[in-house]
């Protein structure tokens, strides 16, 4: 596995876990937890974790945009880390090309967004926080959605803004479930952790919260992930015929996995949760959601290494090119 | 607040709408290729499947004995590359060209062409 497909999957998991803890706790945390005194231990203890989460994350995703930014200013001329840098290849490429004004642009939603971040932690509850909470979930879905401008995205001319807004929505997606599923096993597991008075309900409201997002995420993923597929395959035989297409059938398949345990825990474990919640089965019923989203997590990261190689990858629709 | 934070995210998928490409293949050129052309052309024209990055796609027309015939460097708009060529005497022309397309892939090829009857 070349150094760039590491330094793509690096960039990708990191940027899908910015996304997911911020929009995880504006859609869900947030609502749930509401200064509820209840649970004060948990609440420091969660926003604690999950704010380590979130700027180790960003930093790992911003160190990782200059990495790919070099490593692709070496492949494109075939020059060495010194040269590349020394003759200004990386400004060329960062000024000139589409690729680095997205990347220009990404690391300002990021910076932005980091300072949204610095001021919430300032801030108590009031009309302010929900501003800066909603501004913080628009710059990371930026942040995150603006990766399309950096993948294939213009196959079909004249239904190239279709397919760009199909991977912007996909990158989002990916965010909502995969991203948020981080900060999800932790407020569950910061919950259990502590026993707070009432905790169970709280556990409950948060894992129905987190169905209904990824309810939406899944929809958003499959019938944008259909377009990206039609766009770039060219013809459902090349799901077998090509590499490129067994890679994405091995990807759709871990999605599918992914999907059956989500499926398992909103029908069966979350019902079981609102049901006997307060009891030592509720407890267990829990730990098998943080277990359950452990391997979703295992399962979407996964995911996110097909993913760093197919976009170095030619789709089957690109090499049906013709020269006359 | 949260229903709009959903649908102006929505909306901005929808309205962020330009870059991204795929692998620039060469769809056809002028001359065509491994074609013969009575009269000598005045510029090599490339016509690829996707949009280009000018700053690192190039093209060079030779002659038979391997000694340039271009004018320089090529006028890239979108996905064409055009290039002028000096007056061609009759005879066999390779065109090599390199381009990157702006999802950042590279592709390289090359073809001949023939002037004469």
């Amino acid at each position: 596995m070349s150094a760039l497909v590491i330094v793509r999957d690096i960039h990708f998991a990191s940027s899908i876990i910015v996304a997911g803890v911020v929009f995880f706790d504006l859609f869900v945390a947030s609502p749930v937890l509401r200064s509820d005194l209840r649970f004060s231990k948990a609440q420091f203890y969660f926003r604690e974790a999950a704010g380590n989460i979130f700027w180790i994350s960003l930093a790992l995703s911003m160190a990782s945009a200059v990495a790919w930014l070099c490593l692709l200013s070496m492949r494109i001329t075939g020059k060495a880390f010194g040269n590349v840098i020394a003759d200004g290849t990386i400004w060329i490429v960062l000024s000139q090309t589409q690729f680095g004004f997205a990347w220009e642009m990404r690391l300002l939603f990021g910076v932005v967004l980091g300072a949204c971040l610095l001021l919430l932690r300032k801030k108590s509850e009031g009309p302010a926080t929900t501003w800066l909470m909603t501004a913080a979930s628009l710059l990371a879905a930026a942040y995150l959605g603006a990766l399309a401008f950096a993948g294939h995205g213009q196959e079909g001319a004249d239904m190239a803004d279709i397919h760009l807004a199909a991977d912007f929505l996909h990158l989002n997606a990916a965010g909502l479930w995969l991203g948020a599923l981080v900060p999800f096993a932790l407020l569950l597991s910061s919950l259990r952790r502590f026993t707070e008075d009432g905790w169970m309900s709280a556990a409950a409201a948060a894992a129905g919260r987190f169905s209904i997002l990824g309810i939406l995420a899944v929809g958003i993923l499959l019938v944008s992930g259909t377009i990206n597929a039609a766009f770039l395959l060219g013809g459902m035989h090349n799901l077998i015929d090509t590499g490129y297409g067994r890679l994405l059938l091995l990807k759709i398949a871990l999605f599918a996995v992914m999907l059956f345990l989500a499926g398992i825990n909103r029908q069966y474990l979350l019902a079981r949760l609102s049901k006997v919640g307060g009891t030592d089965l509720g407890s267990r019923t829990v730990q098998q959601l943080i277990r359950s989203g452990a391997a979703e997590i295992a399962l979407g990261f996964a995911i996110v290494l097909i993913v760093g190689v197919l976009g170095m990858m030619a789709p089957p629709n690109d090499i049906a090119g013709h020269i006359h | 607040m949260r229903i709009v934070t959903l649908a102006t995210t929505t909306l901005l998928a929808v309205l962020m709408a330009t870059f991204a490409h795929a692998h620039a293949f060469l769809d056809h050129a002028e001359p065509r290729v491994g074609s013969t052309t009575p009269t000598a052309p005045r510029e090599v024209v490339l016509f690829y499947t996707q949009n280009l990055e000018p700053a690192f796609s190039s093209v060079e027309v030779s002659d038979a004995n391997g000694s340039r015939v271009d004018q320089g460097k090529p006028r890239i708009s979108a996905s064409t590359m055009r290039v002028g060529v000096k007056p061609l005497p009759p005879g066999t022309y390779r065109v090599r060209w390199q381009v990157l397309s702006v999802d950042t892939h590279t592709t390289e090829g090359n073809f001949t062409f023939r002037v004469g009857p």
